[in-house]
């Protein structure tokens, strides 16, 4: 432990008792819940699902199912996505292509993992990656 | 053989990946206990929890003293960072009040899955990695790299791959949502750039360059061809791709 962590621990100490301590900072604020439980679409042969955990976003509560056809991802749709109004067509609009694209290179380009902003974090990549681990894709 | 395990962390999805003649379905113990590591340290150090000893000490309720040692650690770790990078990486980030917030989260993820994985491979014969919201500490011990997909200034871009055997990756950017990343100087948000991924030997400082150096800017790949021992791959808004000398012979641009 040097001497400037503590000097940085009581310049700390001193701002937070100054002026309050935020607990959140907005984006970063996301958390994921335990997946509820979601209807399963009607049985393929040779299909099977797999759905990622809900996870809360600034915008609203997203998750990602995915079905798998011989271990290829047919499909990959939001079964949850933000209902606040407006937002609910932004959201479909504008995710599930990338998520379409997303599960697709994902098992077409011979790709282990994917590094990306975390930032980010946001629900629709955070589900899907789960649900593609899940599934022992990546 | 592969298999992966997942389970959500610090707000992100966390998944363990082996590969190995001896995968199987059940995870071992090695895997459940980085899970568990990495849910203490969220337990410390976790900015969203009242109770974490990083807000306990934040607010004057704890002292450093009476702390888990591991907080001094990463403090001390925050300290070499912030000299490392010219104050580029801070822990303490303004406000647009004009007050600052401890925040040490941005070292943390990387530092403890970076511990996590080093000490799943000690018991881990085969190949891993650890993959925390995109930033990524890996091993590969035969002729098989992994290949790790390089995500451009949105989600849905991949600018390139990078095989790697050993190390840590991660990317930093505001993908998707601007200004989620601010300048320790005047408390902006960085936006020169797309994104910043870099990689070598330690996840936590391979983080906490990239997070410099996006936060940097103009200059970045500059900057950060004078770390040893580390790469970049720097996207700019307009979508060009720069990389550092040491990985442009290794990096397979889309």
């Amino acid at each position: 432990m040097g001497r400037i962590s503590f000097a940085l621990l009581s310049t700390v100490a001193v701002l937070v008792l100054l002026f309050g301590y935020r607990t959140s900072t907005g984006e970063s604020a996301e958390q994921v819940q335990a997946a509820p439980a979601v209807p399963a679409p009607a049985p393929v042969a040779g299909a099977r699902t797999v759905t990622g955990p809900a996870v809360t976003t600034s915008r609203g509560v997203v998750q990602v199912r995915i079905t798998l056809q011989d271990n290829k991802i047919s499909v990959s749709e939001a079964v949850r996505f933000p209902n606040e109004p407006g937002r609910h067509r932004e959201i479909n609009s504008r995710a599930i292509p990338q998520l379409n694209a997303q599960a697709v290179r994902a098992q077409s380009a011979d790709i282990d993992a994917v590094t990306g902003a975390t930032a980010t974090s946001q629900g629709y990549r955070d589900s899907l990656q789960a649900a593609l681990d899940e599934a022992g894709l990546t | 053989m592969t298999a992966a395990w997942v389970e959500q962390i610090m707000g992100m999805p966390v998944s363990i990946h082996l590969r190995g003649a001896e995968v199987g379905e059940r995870a071992p113990k090695a895997v459940t206990d980085v899970f568990a590591e990495l849910r203490e340290v969220d337990r410390l150090f976790s900015t969203y929890r009242p109770d974490s000893q990083i807000s306990l000490l934040g607010k004057g309720e704890l002292e450093l003293g009476d702390c888990d040692p591991l907080v001094a650690e990463v403090l001390a770790l925050s300290d070499e960072a912030r000299a490392a990078t010219d104050g580029w990486f801070d822990v303490l980030l303004p406000e647009p009040d004009g007050t600052y917030r401890l925040d040490p989260s941005g070292l943390v993820k990387g530092w403890a899955v970076q511990r996590a994985a080093a000490r799943l491979g000690k018991r881990w014969a085969g190949d891993y990695y650890v993959n925390a919201g995109g930033d990524i500490a890996l091993c590969s011990r035969g002729d098989r790299p992994w290949r790790i997909g390089i995500e451009g200034g949105s989600a849905d871009t991949l600018v390139g791959v990078l095989p790697l055997f050993d190390g840590g990756i991660a990317t930093s950017g505001n993908a998707h949502r601007g200004g989620h990343l601010v300048r320790p100087d005047n408390g902006e948000p960085a936006a020169e750039l797309g994104s910043v991924t870099v990689v070598g030997p330690s996840l936590m400082w391979a983080d906490v360059l990239a997070t410099a150096a996006f936060v940097r800017g103009v200059g970045a790949l500059e900057w950060l061809q004078t770390q040893d021992g580390y790469d970049a791959v720097v996207v700019g808004l307009d979508g060009s791709v720069e990389c550092t000398t040491g990985i442009r012979s290794v990096v397979e641009l889309s």
